[in-house]
């Protein structure tokens, strides 16, 4: 029975590879820049090619802008860039802007639930306290678990995220939804079947 | 962004072709001069400009051979062999296809409307006609020099003090770090051709070593200080506008320009 691996759009952002302009290479001593954890996630999605197994993401993206915001500012966390930096970060935005628009269509898609009252309670009966400043998970994590939950798959599902707002509840994510959380940091270590 | 909507060669002609009369050109001198007005539209083009005694001039421009996209056609006027430029069908479905998408991520409708009109205009006059409008807007004349002096003085010093509010400014939206971004990237564009390029400007010759880039930039940011102090107050930040004007200024020019993020000194000419 084949397994489902769905990823969240920050994950799916880290595959881009950022093109470093000449005159700000100086600051990296690199051509090209990769989020933290994006080769772990190219390596799942190669192991995933291998096998012939599909790839899917959640529609619709709602925060698209707002998930390009994330990963572009984790992409330039650690880097003292002295020179223009808005410049440097407006161009980060438009090289994953331009990367989101081009990998869409290579991921199948999982529709994300609307109603999401039960699923919300049952979070906030259950709240634990995360590193995050908001400990309950947002409507559109909510929605994804709840798509992801109505999604018909005969193996298991997983879904492979940064976001605490998962992982951090995984445990109960599996037992109520049957669900498997996977943090993007490890999910190079999945074994495909 | 990522260069993503700079217009190719054959693009930027395709689209001179197709907003001029009759879909044609009349000769390359004049083709020369419609091109580089789309500097003025904030259009991002590959073809690169210096300065003539006839205004804005690319080499690039006499090397035209037909290709798919539009015809090169000889023919004689007042005794001379002249060429003319043509859109072909292929060309039409290039700006179908590809420029007018480009173009709607950086023109509202209405201000394409206005290229569309400027380009009619332009096309129907004198290339002489066209290089005298354009000398008149960017005051590159010898006789313009003071003109030109207060301008590059006046426009640094506006945007000097929009550049103080840089900081006020959220970076909670793809539209305000762009703004950030453009008033960043402006100000130490101004700061340059203040300091740099403008600096020893002779007053009895045209500044034939200048890059019409210097004057285009010049120009356009001038233009575009009320629309910055009226952004950086504005709660709705106009991301279009912002990424237009942005991908205007930073995509337009390459590693032939010094001010430029692909020149690898770049850094060297912000702090001086």
């Amino acid at each position: 029975m084949p397994n489902t691996y769905a990823f969240d759009d920050c994950s799916i952002l880290k595959l881009c590879s950022i093109h470093i302009p000449v005159a700000f290479q100086a600051f990296f001593h690199k051509t090209s820049v990769t989020a933290k954890n994006g080769n772990n996630v190219k390596a799942l999605i190669d192991k995933l090619a291998a096998a012939g197994y599909p790839k899917y993401r959640f529609v619709p993206s709602e925060n698209m802008d707002g998930n390009i915001i994330k990963v572009a500012n984790q992409l330039l966390e650690g880097y003292n860039i002295r020179m223009l930096s808005p410049v440097f970060k407006y161009e980060v935005i438009g090289q994953l802007k331009e990367f989101n628009g081009r990998i869409n269509e290579e991921f199948l898609k999982i529709n994300k639930g609307e109603d999401i009252a039960e699923i919300k309670q049952m979070f906030k009966q259950s709240i634990r306290e995360l590193s995050k400043q908001d400990s309950m998970p947002q409507d559109d994590d909510l929605k994804i678990i709840q798509g992801y939950c109505k999604f018909e798959c005969a193996g298991d599902k997983y879904l492979i995220t940064e976001d605490e707002h998962f992982w951090g509840y995984a445990d109960l994510i599996l037992k109520r939804y049957n669900i498997y959380v996977v943090k993007e940091w490890e999910c190079h270590t999945l074994s495909i079947s | 962004m990522v260069r993503g909507v700079l217009l190719t060669k054959d693009e930027a002609i395709c689209l001179i072709l197709k907003l001029s009369k009759n879909g044609e050109v009349s000769s390359p001198t004049k083709l020369n001069k419609l091109l580089a007005r789309l500097n003025l539209f904030f259009i991002p083009i590959e073809f690169k400009f210096s300065l003539n005694k006839f205004g804005s001039f690319s080499a690039d421009v006499s090397d035209l051979q037909d290709n798919d996209y539009f015809g090169v056609v000889p023919y004689e006027y007042m005794g001379k062999i002249t060429r003319k430029f043509v859109l072909k069908p292929e060309g039409s479905v290039l700006f179908a296809q590809t420029i007018k998408p480009k173009i709607d991520k950086i023109l509202k409708p209405e201000e394409f409307e206005e290229l569309k009109e400027t380009i009619q205009h332009l096309s129907s006059l004198r290339a002489a006609e066209i290089s005298d409008n354009e000398h008149k807007k960017l005051l590159v004349d010898i006789d313009d020099r003071f003109k030109l002096a207060q301008k590059i003085n006046s426009t640094f010093v506006e945007l000097s003090e929009i550049y103080q509010k840089i900081n006020t400014i959220q970076e909670n939206t793809i539209a305000e770090i762009g703004l950030k971004a453009l008033i960043e990237y402006c100000y130490h564009l101004i700061k340059y051709l203040k300091e740099k390029r403008f600096k020893h400007l002779p007053e009895e010759e045209y500044d034939f070593d200048a890059h019409m880039f210097d004057y285009y930039f010049l120009e356009n940011v001038s233009k575009i200080i009320p629309f910055l102090n009226e952004q950086i107050s504005s709660q709705e930040k106009d991301a279009i506008k912002i990424n237009k004007f942005y991908q205007y200024f930073v995509n337009s020019v390459r590693e032939e320009y010094p001010f430029s993020i692909d020149n690898k000194h770049l850094k060297e000419l912000i702090t001086c």
